[in-house]
């Protein structure tokens, strides 16, 4: 089932970093040299604004933070926001269980500008950095553009977890199935015995005997409506025309295609007003537009922009 | 050098704790950015790493007391490296170092040339020359990545590890190393992207 790394992206660069060759190792001395020069300019600037709380030798440090946090009886560690109901400002925190009904969704930011989307009919417990059990229903997530971040959206369900990769997704348990959609990007898929990976435009459903299917899924259709219903709103004002063009092409699926350089470049600069509030992306598209010098055709798949 | 917005908040909130005095937060980014910034300026230092200790200390120095000015502009690398070339420059004058690469060697086309040359041929000093540059346009890059990406790449690539050996050397599961090591490889080709304005298959061709 694993897919083979080895292609021509891992051959490049596997010779780019061979010519490099290691990296040469920091002398202990020299980081702990530089580590003392600076932590003393970093504590006078501190002092001067009465900030610094202690001093611990730097190998110390971790291990004696632990300490105290565990040894002090009336430390109370607050608890930490995982994120906000996009409807109401409320705070989800890790232990919090998400159950929606069968007439409404919740769509959800993550901190970090990730949008969680639930769907009507949807059991889903809230744990601690960016991870979620799915009990029952479906799930979608975007996770945006975050090439160097470290960070992981980690779903489990009874069958198994999938872990994005910087994409967009949705993970579905129903009937003891689980499933995860790939819409840009991909998704590892692990059920403690096996793993693989979802690439852009393939479904894999994690049956509950072991089994793995993949299908092909559309990127752009009925399939995401659910989803693109319960997309957070694209604010305007403070956004080019480019910048909204793009989102309605996340949200939708859709190639964004500009006829020209120079229309691409007139969009860049361009912006327009207003609220597209209660508006799907492609209404919006309609209402943005009619503003403007540009003209769309949507083909299904392909949103097309002339000057 | 590509921007996202989830960095620059972590960079953000890790400068305030900084700045507000949080120690754990002061380790976090020495720890980050030392080796990090100290690679960087040895490819500028032509590897003298009495010369790049005096300017990665000057640099950090420089940014902890600015720290609290940061706002989350730039990336806090992008920062850190913009200061610290101009300490490169005020170092090599102070001492009177004539450095062929005072001018970072990303901003000059002839070098950029000389890498285009790279296949044409092999036995060539012109070939050798830029096989050198293009040693450093990678350790450049790899100097830009976090420090966990460069070192499972380093791992991977060059040390030819296992994603289990990764798994074991990163004190991480077999999982999560397969999912850093993937983010690690678009971020470096991004990265190279970014910097150099070119593929970086382009250069293999």
């Amino acid at each position: 089932m694993k897919k083979d790394m080895t292609d021509d992206n891992d051959t490049t660069l596997s010779a780019l970093l061979k010519l490099a060759g290691p990296t040469e190792e920091i002398s202990a001395d020299v980081e702990q040299r530089v580590y003392s020069k600076v932590r003393e300019e970093w504590e006078q600037t501190s002092k001067g604004s009465g900030a610094v709380r202690w001093a611990i030798p730097f190998a110390l440090a971790a291990s004696v933070l632990v300490a105290i946090a565990l040894n002090s009886p009336n430390t109370e560690l607050p608890v930490r926001s995982v994120g906000t109901y996009v409807q109401s400002g409320a705070s989800i925190v890790a232990g919090d269980l998400i159950d929606t009904d069968m007439d409404s969704g919740q769509s959800i930011a993550l901190n970090g500008d990730i949008s969680l989307r639930v769907d009507k009919n949807t059991r889903l417990e809230v744990g601690d950095e960016g991870e979620f059990t799915l009990l029952a229903g479906r799930i979608y997530v975007d996770t945006g553009d975050r090439i160097y971040q470290d960070r992981h959206v980690i779903v489990h369900t009874a069958n198994g977890t999938a872990t994005d990769i910087g994409t967009q997704f949705s993970v579905a348990f129903v009937n003891a199935d689980m499933s995860v959609a790939v819409r840009e990007g991909q998704v590892d898929l692990s059920d403690g015995q096996q793993s693989s990976s979802a690439m852009r435009g393939e479904k894999m459903t994690l049956r509950s005997g072991g089994s793995i299917e993949i299908d092909e899924v559309q990127v752009a259709g009925a399939e995401w409506d659910w989803a693109v219903a319960l997309a957070p709103q694209f604010e305007l004002d403070n956004h080019t025309l480019l910048e909204f063009l793009k989102w309605v092409s996340r949200e939708t699926g859709m190639e964004l295609v500009f006829d020209s350089d120079e229309t691409r470049a007139v969009a860049r600069v361009s912006k327009s007003h207003g609220s597209i509030q209660g508006l799907t992306p492609l209404e919006a598209v309609e209402a943005v537009l009619a503003t403007t010098q540009f003209i769309y055709s949507i083909d299904g798949k392909t949103i097309s922009i002339k000057n | 050098m590509c921007v996202n917005t989830f960095q620059l908040k972590t960079d953000q909130k890790l400068a305030q704790r900084v700045a507000s005095g949080d120690v754990a937060a002061f380790d976090d980014f020495f720890r980050e950015y030392f080796p990090r910034l100290f690679r960087f300026t040895l490819t500028r230092t032509d590897g003298n790493a009495d010369l790049a200790e005096e300017v990665v200390q000057r640099t950090m120095c420089i940014v902890v007391r600015k720290m609290g000015s940061y706002r989350g502009e730039a990336l806090l690398f992008t920062w850190l490296c913009q200061i610290c070339r101009n300490e490169l420059v005020s170092v090599f004058r102070q001492r009177g170092v004539v450095s062929r690469n005072s001018v970072p060697f990303e901003d000059v086309p002839e070098i950029r040339a000389a890498i285009e040359s790279i296949s044409e041929d092999p036995g060539s000093p012109e070939h050798s020359h830029a096989a050198t540059e293009l040693a450093r346009f990678v350790r450049v890059t790899l100097s830009h990545l976090p420090l966990r990406y460069a070192s499972v790449l380093e791992l991977k690539y060059i040390r030819g590890c296992s994603v289990a050996e990764i798994a074991t050397e990163m004190k991480m599961s077999t999982k999560a190393a397969e999912s850093v090591l993937s983010r690690a490889r678009a971020a470096f080709k991004e990265g190279f992207r970014s910097l150099w304005d070119f593929e970086p298959d382009f250069l293999l061709k």
